[in-house]
């Protein structure tokens, strides 16, 4: 009776051992190859991945290169050694991405392509943001200020990510198109290289010191808010020139409502992460997926920021509750 | 003639050695290029592979280090397209490991031409096509810590090698055969041109030969030397087989020239020209000897002459012929030929020449007779004109006698051969110059060179000394030069005439024309030649030369009273007393009616001069005593002028005798009998005004002057009544000027005056002519001076003027100046009643300046009283012109003359003149004076001025008129004083002594009744004097008194304006 209890017990727990092993083995596998997952903007895309791909049933495993192009190489050796249903990356750079896509391609494994891009090859689907949009929306929320308060017969100082970028190109393009609406001469453009709190000071220096009507900075990232806002400040400019940045920061949800900042273009990656997913479900149901998917980015300022604020928290900041 | 018919061309046979040799040399040319061009495609292959190999190796490493394989794909596929190697693969040995292989191999494969493929390694057919590569590199690359860290291979396909020798072999065998063709054309045609064409040319020229097989032409010049030789060997053949051709023919044709020049010259000669031989007979004749037988040369010859004359006649040329060739030379002998052709006589000078063989035989006679009928009547002719020049030589009563270069006497006519009392052929052969004394010799050879050398004709007066006696004589002598056939001096033919009679008589005139009949003396026109003499010796020999101008006191007196008997008995005695004075090396002369000059002469000092003047007076003041019906004892003085020589500036004779005359005058106001030297200084002023007397009367000239014209207007109905023609000067350096500048220096030159007054006239008429041509209807005023107004010249142009241009003479007046032109009343009356007469107005001038007496204008049959402007201008405020122009109306009403008011200036001036009754008036308020084309367009706009048209001239009240001046004329007094008291008069600030107060206190309290007026203008009075005293007693500032004044005229027009209002 025990044995046979016994028996009917592991053969009960051995049923559920491969039911278990079934239902584990039964659900297809994806990976995601991030450049750094250190980087906040990566991190939050990563949480809408693994939200929506463990909401659609797949198992999913997230590599952080670290930006190193060997690691990057190696993750995705892994990947297709696993066996993987289908990768989504968002390459070190676009040029990186070209062997992703030849070693998956080599091996049968789809990729979707989540912000970055790639300079060639096959993939799935691209996932990215309006930045041309996004920056044209925030440059008109700048314009507005400045014609609230009259200083729009001043100029405005562009601190912008390497415009050789095809994203740098956009956003420049996409504000000045507003500015120029606007009437409003953009007074010099400074291209970051070290992305650093220094670099970002510095620049700024030279902007207020260099041109006398300076009315406003807009700075085309979001971490190195801090070193424009002291660079204002230490040249007794506080209150008379405004910051608005491209990108988000948590704390900007207080400095925006309190005028700090005068708004902040905000990509969505919370929301492009759960899009990379989804393009790649579609595509293993059969089913046709849009070559690229632009997503908007919000033009948020004090105005607009109480009505998005569920929108920013879930989809800028990948805060759920 | 055909040369080589049947042999092969050699232009074959050269295009067979050429294509052969050119085909072999070339096809080997071309296989030597092949395998060159073959190695260096190797070589370049291998170049390539090392080039390429070496640029990836460097960067691959890196990016594989990096792990970038995109990158390092990108480079090598860039690399495969810009060298295009058959492949580049590389093996990554870095990816090997991440993806767990033994090897990474990547890399691009162009299997076809412009078809760049992925490397698969696991492909055969890319295996297989990387075993059959033509060459291949493999490179291992290594990481910066040293480590390999893959390979690299390029392969590389000798296809396009082989494609590229090919295409080279194409174009190498094409290349090959275009310059075979071109080689073997140009070769042919250059053998064709340098040589064939030229031996064909030489053959052709060759075969075009004459009769005698000798070519006509010789060939012609060939470009290169070896064609050359052949071809100048064969041409010098020719030429030498031409030349000996040429040669022959050239000898014949040389004996026909020489025939028929012969014959030309037989022909040609004049003369008759014959040939005979021994025998008489004929030989040959010419066309002229033709004519004396009748016959034709070939009828001549061979016959003698006794076959055509008679048997004396042709005896007498046979004796000839013989004579001549007996004798061996030529006979010459004349004879008469009748000629049978047209029977013409004539004597011929024959001459026969013996005709003679080398060996001395005579074989005939050569004859030629030349026609000397003409020549010989010539000669007679000749001779007839030599005896009647002779005859007529012989007959003329002038001497001429002929002599050559020698002095030889070749001939001399009757004349003087009678002169010289000798005979024809005693004279004849001597030596002229021997027939006079050395010295006259000597002279008269020296002319006679003269001739010789100028081989013209010479005329002279001489002393002649006539031989025997040598007789003096005045001789005209006449040299002529006689020329032989070179032009050379012949013979000098010398005619001349005793003139010794004629050059008394002239001289006995000329005497008479340089000295004064009555004296004596020299007059004046021998007086300035020896004044210049005696002016050059003084100033040689540095000495003084005084010259004194002697004026007879009295000597008119004494004419008149004793007659001009007395008059010249004076003269000869004053003449005989300076000769007593002076030296006779002193020039004195008589130079008018009771003048003498005297030049003294080589003086040290003026000083000398004066005691001599002082003993002339002294003796010329001594009675003269005239015998008539009685003796008379007469007295008389003189007035000397003295001047020197030589002055400071260089001075001619005439200057010096006027120095001398105008000090004489200076003597003569001096109060005569006494002498006066000439002031220099003075002189210098009165040069100044020659000066510009001379400029007038280049002005006159030169057309400089000009006649502006000032209108006359009449007042009251505002209409042009005339124009006065005013004269300016245009000066070239002292622009426009009128007449006051220059005028008065005329006053003492009556001749510029006059010259200048017909330029006046003249011009004057002349435009007045042209204007009335334009429709101009008033008169015309043209001023005349005192000395134009007295002669009687002017008198002539004014009516030879009227005449001319046909001009009403009522149209023209004349202003004649009162106090000038009216000095002789009587004989003023007289001229202007002759103008008159012309029936032209007369005007006096300047009115009131003058005489202006009643008894004159009653004298003076006037048209027009010219007020002078002095009174017209001050009219305003002095009553003295008031009154005077006030009698001058009541002057001008009594004598029915018309009045012009001269010098209205304003139009206060017309309205005054137009109350007192004054009619017309000149001035600058109506116009100044204005060229003569400006005339018309001014009448044309002229309108007058109505406030001088709306006055009624019976309603003014000539006191009050009065009144007013009174008062202006005290307020001019009181303006004057205040602004210059020094040299001004104080008026009277009395109000009831002035002159308007007593006026007021008197005549007008009778008069005006209007009491409450006088009273007013009374107060006024008062108050303006009381003003004016205050102003002169206190001595106030000068501003403060300048108020004050402005005040008193402000009360003084007042006054005047209430003075008005009275009547």
């Amino acid at each position: 009776m025990v044995t046979q209890g016994f028996k009917q017990f592991f053969i009960i727990m051995g049923l559920l051992a491969c039911l278990t092993q079934l239902s584990f083995a039964a659900k297809p596998k994806l990976v995601y190859l991030s450049s750094d997952l250190r980087i906040p903007f990566w991190s939050i895309m990563d949480r809408g991945i693994q939200r929506q791909a463990t909401a659609l049933g797949y198992e999913i495993v997230s590599y952080s290169a670290n930006n190193d192009a060997k690691s990057e190489l190696e993750f995705t050796a892994k990947a297709i050694k696993e066996g993987v249903a289908g990768i989504i990356v968002s390459p070190t750079n676009s040029s990186a991405c070209v062997t992703i896509l030849k070693m998956a391609k080599n091996a049968g494994i789809p990729v979707v392509i989540s912000d970055i891009g790639t300079e060639s090859g096959e993939y799935v689907s691209y996932i990215s943001s309006d930045n041309y949009e996004g920056a044209y929306q925030i440059g008109k929320v700048l314009a507005r200020h400045l014609h609230t308060l009259k200083w729009n017969d001043g100029s405005v100082g562009i601190i912008s990510i390497p415009q050789k970028r095809t994203n740098g190109k956009a956003r420049t393009t996409g504000f000045m198109k507003a500015m120029d609406e606007a009437g409003i001469k953009a007074a010099d453009l400074k291209q970051q290289v070290t992305f650093s709190y220094q670099e970002t000071y510095d620049f700024s220096k030279e902007l207020i010191t260099n041109n006398a009507d300076l009315r406003a900075i807009w700075l085309q990232g979001s971490d190195r808010y801090q070193g424009a806002l002291n660079a204002i400040e230490d040249s007794g400019k506080k209150g008379q020139i405004a910051l608005i940045c491209f990108d988000a920061e948590p704390e900007f949800l207080e400095m925006i409502p309190k005028g700090i900042l005068v708004g902040a273009a905000m990509q969505q990656p919370f929301l492009m992460g759960e899009e990379a997913v989804n393009a790649m479900h579609k595509h293993l149901k059969g089913e046709k997926v849009e070559h690229t998917v632009r997503l908007p980015i919000l033009p948020v300022s004090s105005e607009s920021i109480e009505k998005q604020l569920p929108m920013i928290k879930r989809n800028v900041l990948g805060v759920l509750y | 003639m055909v040369f080589g018919v049947g042999k092969r061309s050699l232009y074959i046979d050269f295009l067979a050695v050429i294509v052969v040799t050119i085909i072999a040399v070339v096809s080997l040319y071309g296989l030597y290029i092949h395998s060159k061009m073959k190695e260096h495609f190797n070589h370049q292959i291998q170049h390539e592979t090392y080039i390429t190999i070496q640029a990836l190796e460097k960067n691959l490493a890196t990016l594989l280090s990096s792990y970038a394989i995109n990158e390092y794909e990108k480079l090598v596929y860039t690399e495969m397209e810009l060298k295009e190697p058959l492949a580049i693969v590389v093996n990554d040995f870095n990816m090997a490991k991440v993806m767990g292989e033994e090897q990474y191999i990547t890399g691009f494969i162009a299997l076809h031409e412009g078809k760049i493929d992925s490397f698969e390694s696991s492909n055969p057919i890319h295996l297989e096509a990387l075993k059959a590569s033509f060459y291949h590199e493999k490179r291992h690359l290594i990481d910066a810590d040293n480590q390999q860290i893959g390979e690299i291979t390029v392969y590389m396909s000798d296809t396009k090698m082989k494609q590229k020798l090919q295409e080279a072999f194409i174009d190498t065998i094409v290349g090959v055969i275009l310059l075979i063709l071109i080689l073997i054309f140009i070769l042919l045609l250059a053998i064709k041109r340098m040589a064939l064409v030229p031996l064909t040319q030489m053959t052709c020229t060759i075969s075009n030969a004459d009769s005698d097989g000798i070519p006509t032409t010789a060939i012609p010049h060939m470009h290169y030397k070896e064609i050359a030789i052949v071809a100048e060997s064969i041409n010098a053949m020719l030429e030498t087989i031409k030349s000996s051709r040429i040669l022959l023919h050239e000898s014949h044709e040389e004996a026909i020239k020489l025939l028929a020049l012969n014959r030309l010259i037989i022909e040609t000669i004049p003369d008759l020209l014959w040939l005979k031989d021994a025998d008489g007979k004929y030989l040959l004749c010419n066309d002229k000897f033709e004519q004396l037988y009748g016959a034709k040369e070939q009828d001549i010859i061979g016959k003698c002459d006794y076959d055509f004359v008679e048997p004396a006649l042709a005896d007498f040329f046979r004796a000839n012929d013989v004579k001549a060739m007996q004798a061996g030379h030529a006979v010459a002998n004349e004879e008469r030929l009748a000629f049978a052709s047209d029977g013409r006589m004539g004597l011929f000078q024959t001459t026969k020449v013996p005709l003679v063989k080398e060996d001395g035989t005579v074989i005939g006679v050569m004859g030629i007779a030349h026609d000397v009928t003409e020549y010989k009547m010539l000669i007679d002719e000749l001779d007839k004109l030599r005896k009647l020049y002779l005859s007529l030589l012989n007959t003329i009563p002038l001497n001429i006698v002929r002599f050559d270069i020698q002095g030889k006497i070749t001939f001399a006519n009757k004349t003087f051969l009678n002169l010289l009392h000798v005979k024809h052929e005693d004279l004849i052969g001597t030596n002229g110059y021997d027939l006079y004394p050395p010295m006259i010799a000597e002279e008269y050879r020296q002319k006679d060179e003269k001739v010789i050398l100028s081989k013209k004709m010479l005329q002279t007066t001489h002393i002649f000394s006539l031989p025997p006696h040598m007789t003096q004589k005045i001789i005209e002598v006449i040299r002529i030069p006689i020329l032989d056939g070179e032009e050379n001096v012949k013979e000098i033919q010398v005619i001349f005439w005793d003139v010794t009679e004629k050059i008394s008589k002239e001289q006995e005139l000329e005497y008479s024309a340089k000295h004064d009949s009555l004296t004596g003396l020299p007059n004046r026109f021998l007086f300035n030649e020896l004044i210049q003499k005696a002016m050059y010796r003084c100033k040689r020999k540095e000495k003084l030369l005084a010259l004194l101008f002697i004026d007879l006191d009295g000597f008119k007196t004494i004419n008149d009273s004793f007659g001009h008997e007395a008059g010249d008995e004076v003269l000869k005695t004053i003449a005989g007393r300076l000769e007593a004075i002076f030296r006779t090396e002193d020039v004195i002369a008589r130079i008018g009616g009771d003048e003498f000059v005297v030049a003294v002469s080589e003086l040290s000092s003026e000083n000398e001069i004066i005691a001599l003047i002082d003993r002339l007076l002294i003796d010329i003041h001594q009675p003269i005593f005239y015998q008539n019906e009685q003796l008379h004892e007469l007295h008389i003085s003189a007035s000397v002028g003295v001047t020197f020589y030589p002055q400071e500036e260089d001075i001619g004779s005439e200057a010096l005798l006027r120095q001398s005359d105008q000090a004489m005058y200076q003597a003569k106001l001096q109060g005569k009998n006494r002498y006066h030297v000439f002031d220099l200084h003075v002189n210098s002023f009165l040069k100044t005004n020659q000066k510009r007397i001379e400029e007038i009367e280049d002005a006159i000239k030169n057309d400089a002057f000009a006649l502006f014209y000032q209108p006359k207007v009449d007042m009251k109905e505002g209409r042009v009544i005339g124009f006065e023609a005013l004269l300016r000067w245009q000066h070239p350096e002292e622009g426009l000027l009128y007449p006051d500048s220059f005028l008065p220096l005329l006053h003492h030159d009556k001749t510029l005056m006059v010259l200048l007054g017909e330029w006046v006239f003249k011009t004057a008429f002349r435009q007045y002519a042209l204007w009335r041509e334009k429709g101009f209807s008033f008169g015309l005023s043209i001023n005349m001076s005192a000395h134009e107004f007295k002669e009687p010249k002017m008198f002539t142009l004014i009516q030879g003027l009227l005449k001319e241009y046909a001009i009403n003479p009522e149209a023209i007046e004349l202003e004649i100046l009162e106090t000038s032109a009216l000095e002789d009343m009587k004989k003023a009356k007289e001229i202007i009643q002759h103008y008159k007469a012309l029936g032209l107005k007369i005007a006096l001038d300047d009115f009131g300046t003058g005489y202006s007496t009643l008894s004159y204008l009653k004298e003076l049959p006037v048209d027009t009283l010219k007020i002078d402007k002095s009174f017209v201008i001050d009219m305003l405020h002095d009553s003295g012109s008031f009154s005077i122009l006030e009698a001058a109306m009541g002057l001008a009403d009594a004598f029915r003359c018309d009045v012009v008011a001269e010098g209205v200036e304003s139009i206060e001036h017309g309205t005054m003149l137009v109350q007192l009754g004054f009619r017309y008036a000149q001035g600058y308020v109506v116009a100044k004076a204005m060229p003569a084309q400006s005339v018309m367009g001014w009448v044309s706009h002229y309108e007058g001025f109505t406030e001088w048209q709306k006055i009624h001239c019976s309603m003014v009240d000539k006191n009050l008129i009065f009144a007013s001046i009174e008062h202006c004329h005290w307020f001019h007094m009181l303006q004057n004083y205040v602004t210059n008291p020094k040299h001004n008069a104080r008026p009277e600030l009395n109000s009831s002594l002035c002159r308007f107060g007593e006026w007021m206190n008197k005549d007008a309290k009778k008069t005006y009744r209007n009491t409450e007026a006088l009273s007013f203008l009374e107060s006024l009075h008062e108050q303006i004097h009381t003003k004016a005293q205050a102003m002169v007693m206190q001595k106030t500032d000068e501003a403060s008194r300048l108020k004050t004044l402005e005040e008193i005229q402000n009360l003084h027009r007042i006054i005047v304006y209430h003075i008005k209002q009275l009547s």
